[in-house]
């Protein structure tokens, strides 16, 4: 008899969940039909796809002050000049919360409902991966101020462009700069964190040892919140000269931590992405400084300038003006990114909104483009490995010196001395 | 006045409700809907739309062994990647189309799940729920260290025309996967229904997880059963695994084996109504579209996640019965005011 | 290629990290075994500990040392207002207790680590400390860091301690008369109330605490919880559900394990060596390693 009741009780709910699940159904229809944006004609209209939460939010929050600072600066110079009429730059952002599928729904919003010219992209090459197929579907430009992994470039994308060398060029020329300090050294310990950027950061400086003759001692790869004492006590029990480290921030801290709490002491440590961030200072103190890292653009750099910030050092002082820190690489490049939009719809010299046959000639003439900017000067490969990334930008060794201040080190020439070996 | 209204109308509903071919209508009358809601929509509206029915559905696959068995499945997101990289091995190392991957995938991980639940069964409450988690942690870092699943870079899953393997699908676009997920949603949803609330397995289902000794003396074999519940929701979250991965087109270990799978649709099954069939639809779609347009409303900020946080502890503590709980009129006034009054006594610790 | 000076440094690694996990699972053995909850958020009072010593370490000299008592009492108190809640989402007459204590406490845990996220940012902060820098080199053994040697120690006094509470005072008494029977606790006349909210709160206190001294060896971020909560499990599998003097073998064998396994297995696999222990464990000695723990 009890089971009889509850039937009754469980399909009376059922009904009533059903009930609710439409109502809530149809709600949602109307309001989405509603909610389609009308794009209006007097503006570029820009979606940022990027993580502004999730364990990716560090990177995220660089990627969209970049490419604020290009809007702000874009629309104080009276906009985007098209046959002499000027166009202002409108971005609208989503976050794609460090997840893959979200930042492909992002993408899709931006296309069918914000009606966006064009998208500047994600941090990460997770995001990244998904949300390119969107934008081939749509035939829809689209260029990453950060992603660094090289499988994205694997891939093809006929529309995605990045403005930052893959790692696997920043790592490895960064590496074979440091092996080529003196005294040389003779032997390296490479670790990493296993994900997908770290993984091919460490493998890229692995090659610029073994090209540089230098013994690679050990390729260890762990999971990134490992206990990294494990890694150093290996790593001391060899005795290298110097320890190379591809892997994000939060690794970085916890194997200098280690390394100075076992008392390992190698000539230097290398590690890649982050070294120059308030991050990385923030997290390791006093210890960070001598730590060696890798990027492709610093503020006291000479670049070749051209629109909107004319040197290197401009763009510094506008970005400190803003954000009351220094920029780093990623962000620069995300500006640069939209530098690059900036010079190649001048050149198409249509006004917004952009047909598809409009878009599909922008991503041509992106291809094609060389663009000098404040970052360097910008041209995206055509075929092979890197297919459009931007290769052309020279990666630099870098060593936080006092003050835990980054500056260039290697042969280039504006570089300073090294602290090498690195004394404390 | 107003309250005797709403009573008498309640009542009308009711008893409309109560009537025995109330349910199939409904369901037909949803079918017709979701079936002509695309219509009505554009591409991002129907993604959106689609990860709804993905959702539900798999909430719905959980709600069978955690609502109704009574099992508590950390690890249930397993089957979800299981089957996303199951499909993914299919269409790039066999070469065969989506289609098979699809059908492989759900044998496969059926299997797998049965011969993870022939021992995992054995143990129930934490020692069930930790066992489950576990063995989903051990399989997403099995994932990023071995090669066939592409290790720590992930896989990409071929796309475009001829690769979804069945007649008259050209390019698989967003089109095509709602129906796919309209599909495999009123499936589960049907199977579901017909299986636990309209069949003697369900009550043989219901009094394992109320009694489970009693109903084994009762002569109810519960090892069967408890299996054949297990091994059904599994293979169900992995055709949802299948499908979303042919939709991303591009997998990580991280991704979707990530514990937040699990965990999120047992949220939605708690927010809604444990072990109703009504409770994960509502969950579902709910928990979705508010993960989905916080960041339209509220800006960018993290803000959402600690009001997620909330809501949760206030679901559980006001509403434990979830949103058909209160539709059934158990979270009345009179109740959260009687929730406050034992709360309050239980700080009375002098 | 086994040099014994690498074993030795390995196993001083793995028996030091083992105590740092120590000063977690104690608390979470306690609760799990006393109130019979199982709490999610155990891995982000560490990391409120840890930021806790972040913030206030620069205020008070720069040594996050002195922040420990702080965190202790502060997260005590924490702790005796969350167990109420706790207390009443699990009893009554609820569908499921026990997967209403978990979501209670998943919920909490999101709340705690999206408030930390919302209110400081995604960075890495450092905890400071002016005197525990280094390690003291001992021949023909190996490095021992003076940090974790620190923490270590303190986490096995910790349960010392707690252990002399529970055996040798009343109301050490009460809460295991509370968790062998609440009815008959009630009977006989034993706030229930009061000593839960003891349990937990101290639970709270000492995870917080050990939250600090993980800050000290590592840093403290918002996303650093979870780790400590899968490990806290694993403890608890480990010794034995319930079985409270298990949590020192189990750190340590947790300790031992991913140092070993990292050393001469390989780096990637040291969690699914874990994670698959765990699993098997269940399956094959649901009642721990030490076969004294409850089986349901």
């Amino acid at each position: 008899m009890r089971e009889n009741i509850k039937t009754v009780k469980n399909r009376r709910q059922f009904m009533k969940a059903a009930g609710l699940a439409g109502t809530v159904g149809v709600a949602g229809v109307a309001g989405c039909v509603g909610g389609g944006s009308d794009r209006g004609g007097d503006k570029f209209k820009f979606g940022v796809v990027t993580s502004l939460s999730g364990d990716l939010r560090f990177g995220g929050e660089v990627t969209r002050r970049g490419y604020d600072l290009w809007k702000k600066t874009v629309n104080e110079n009276g906009g985007i000049d098209i046959d002499g009429s000027s166009y202002e730059v409108e971005l609208s952002y989503a976050d794609a919360k460090s997840d893959p599928s979200t930042g492909a729904d992002a993408a899709s919003r931006m296309i069918s409902s914000e009606r966006v010219d064009a998208v500047l992209g994600p941090y990460s090459s997770n995001v990244t991966l998904a949300v390119a197929p969107i934008m081939e579907k749509n035939r829809t430009p689209h260029i990453s101020g950060s992603a660094e992994s090289p499988r994205i470039w694997e891939q093809q994308f006929k529309h995605t462009f990045g403005t930052v060398p893959t790692v696997t060029l920043i790592a490895q020329r960064a590496a074979e700069e440091i092996l080529s300090l003196d005294p040389a050294a003779e032997s390296v310990y490479v670790s990493g964190v296993n994900g997908p950027f770290s993984k091919a950061t460490a493998s890229a400086m692995r090659d610029a040892a073994e090209n540089k003759g230098v013994e690679v001692l050990a390729y260890d790869l762990n999971p990134s919140d490992t206990d990294w004492t494990n890694v150093v006590s290996s790593a001391k029990s060899q005795d290298p000269d110097l320890h190379f480290h591809g892997g994000h921030i939060g690794s970085h801290v916890s194997l200098l931590k280690a390394a100075d709490q076992l008392n390992y002491d190698p000539d230097g440590f290398f590690n890649h992405y982050g070294v120059n961030t308030s991050s990385f200072k923030e997290g390791l103190g006093d210890g960070a400084r001598g730590t060696f890292g890798a990027t492709v653009w610093m503020p006291d750099l000479e670049r070749s300038g051209g629109k909107l910030f004319g040197s290197a050092a401009d763009y510094a002082e506008a970005a400190r003006a803003e954000y009351d820190s220094d920029p780093d690489y990623t962000q620069a490049a995300s500006s640069a990114a939209g530098v690059v939009y900036q010079q190649a719809l001048e050149e198409l010299g249509a006004a917004p909104p952009l047909s598809d046959t409009q878009k599909s000639k922008l991503v041509e003439i992106i291809e094609g483009a060389s663009v000098e900017t404040f970052y360097g000067d910008v041209t995206f490969d055509k075929e092979g490995e890197f297919y459009h990334n931007n290769t052309s930008t020279s990666p630099l060794p870098i060593q936080l010196q006092d003050d835990n201040k980054a500056v260039v080190v290697g042969s280039a020439d504006s570089a300073s001395p090294a602290n090498y070996p690195v004394e404390e | 006045m107003g309250a005797e209204n709403d009573l008498s109308i309640r009542n009308r509903i009711q008893a409309l409700l109560d009537r025995d071919d109330a349910h199939l209508w409904l369901f037909a009358a949803g079918t017709l809907f979701l079936t002509v809601l695309p219509l009505a929509l554009n591409t991002f509206w129907t993604r959106i739309a689609l990860g709804v029915l993905l959702w539900v559905g798999l909430a719905q696959s959980w709600n069978m062994i955690g609502g109704y068995a009574g099992y508590l499945d950390f690890g249930h997101g397993a089957y979800f990647g299981a089957g996303a990289f199951v499909t993914g091995i299919v269409m790039t190392e066999l070469e065969l189309p989506f289609v098979a991957g699809l059908l492989i995938a759900g044998v496969f991980c059926a299997v797998l799940a049965y011969a993870v639940g022939v021992p995992t069964l054995r143990l129930s409450g934490a020692y069930f729920a930790i066992a489950t988690w576990a063995f989903a942690e051990a399989i997403k870092e099995l994932a990023l260290i071995i090669e066939i699943t592409g290790g720590t870079y992930g896989m990409t899953i071929p796309t475009g025309p001829g690769t979804a393997g069945i007649p008259l699908v050209g390019w698989p676009d967003e089109m095509f996967f709602y129906y796919l997920m309209l599909v495999l949603t009123l499936g589960t949803i049907a199977l579901a229904y017909w299986l636990f609330e309209h069949s003697e397995f369900g009550f043989r289902v219901k009094a394992i997880r109320d009694h489970e000794d009693a109903a084994q003396s009762l002569g109810i074999d519960a090892t069967k059963i408890k299996r054949r519940v297990y091994v059904l929701s599994c293979a169900i979250a992995a055709l949802f695994g299948s499908a979303n991965a042919y939709y991303i087109t591009f997998v990580h270990p991280n991704d979707v084996l990530a514990p937040i799978i699990t965990d999120q649709m047992i949220i939605m099954a708690l927010l809604g109504g444990l072990g109703t069939i009504g409770g994960p639809i509502i969950g579902g779609v709910l928990i979705f579209l508010l993960n989905r347009m916080t960041s339209l409303f509220l800006g960018q900020t993290t803000l959402y996640l600690p009001l997620i946080g909330v809501l949760i502890m206030g679901i559980v503590l006001f509403a434990p019965s979830g949103v058909v709980g209160i539709l059934r009129g158990e979270v009345g006034r009179e109740d959260v005011k009687r929730n406050l009054r034992e709360l309050a006594e239980k700080f009375n610790i002098l | 290629m086994v040099s014994t000076e690498l074993l030795g440094q390995s196993i001083v690694n793995g028996l030091l990290l083992g105590g740092i996990y120590v000063t977690v699972g104690v608390g979470f053995a306690l609760v799990f075994g006393v109130l019979e909850i199982i709490d999610f958020a155990v891995g982000e009072y560490v990391m409120l500990g840890a930021f806790m010593g972040a913030i206030v370490a620069p205020v008070v000299g720069g040594e996050g040392l002195f922040v420990v008592p702080l965190a202790f009492v502060a997260f005590f108190l924490v702790g005796m207002i969350v167990q109420p809640f706790l207390h009443h989402v699990t009893t009554g007459d609820r569908p499921m207790p026990l997967l209403m204590g978990l979501v209670f406490t998943f919920g909490l845990a999101i709340f705690m680590r999206g408030s930390v996220l919302t209110i400081f940012g995604p960075n890495t902060r450092a905890v400071p400390t002016k005197t525990l820098e280094g390690g003291i080199d001992v021949t023909g053994i190996g490095t021992f860091p003076e940090v974790r040697v620190v923490t270590a120690v303190v986490g096995v006094l910790a349960l010392v301690a707690f252990m002399y509470y529970l055996y040798r005072t009343t109301g050490g008494t009460a809460i295991r008369a509370i968790a062998e029977d609440r009815d008959i606790a009630r009977l006989m006349g034993v706030n229930i109330n009061r000593y839960q909210s003891i349990a937990y709160g101290v639970y709270a206190g000492l995870t917080a605490t050990g939250g600090v001294f993980i800050g000290l060896i590592y840093s403290a971020g918002p996303g650093m919880g979870l780790q400590y909560t899968a490990f806290a499990f694993f403890m608890i599998v480990l010794a034995g559900l319930g079985y409270l003097p298990g949590i020192i073998i189990s750190g340590l064998v947790l300790g031992l394990a991913q140092s070993l396994t990292a050393v001469y297995i390989g780096g990637e696999l040291v969690f699914f060596v874990l994670f698959g222990m765990i699993y098997v464990l269940l399956l094959v000695r649901p009642e721990g390693l030490l076969g004294k723990g409850e089986v349901s």
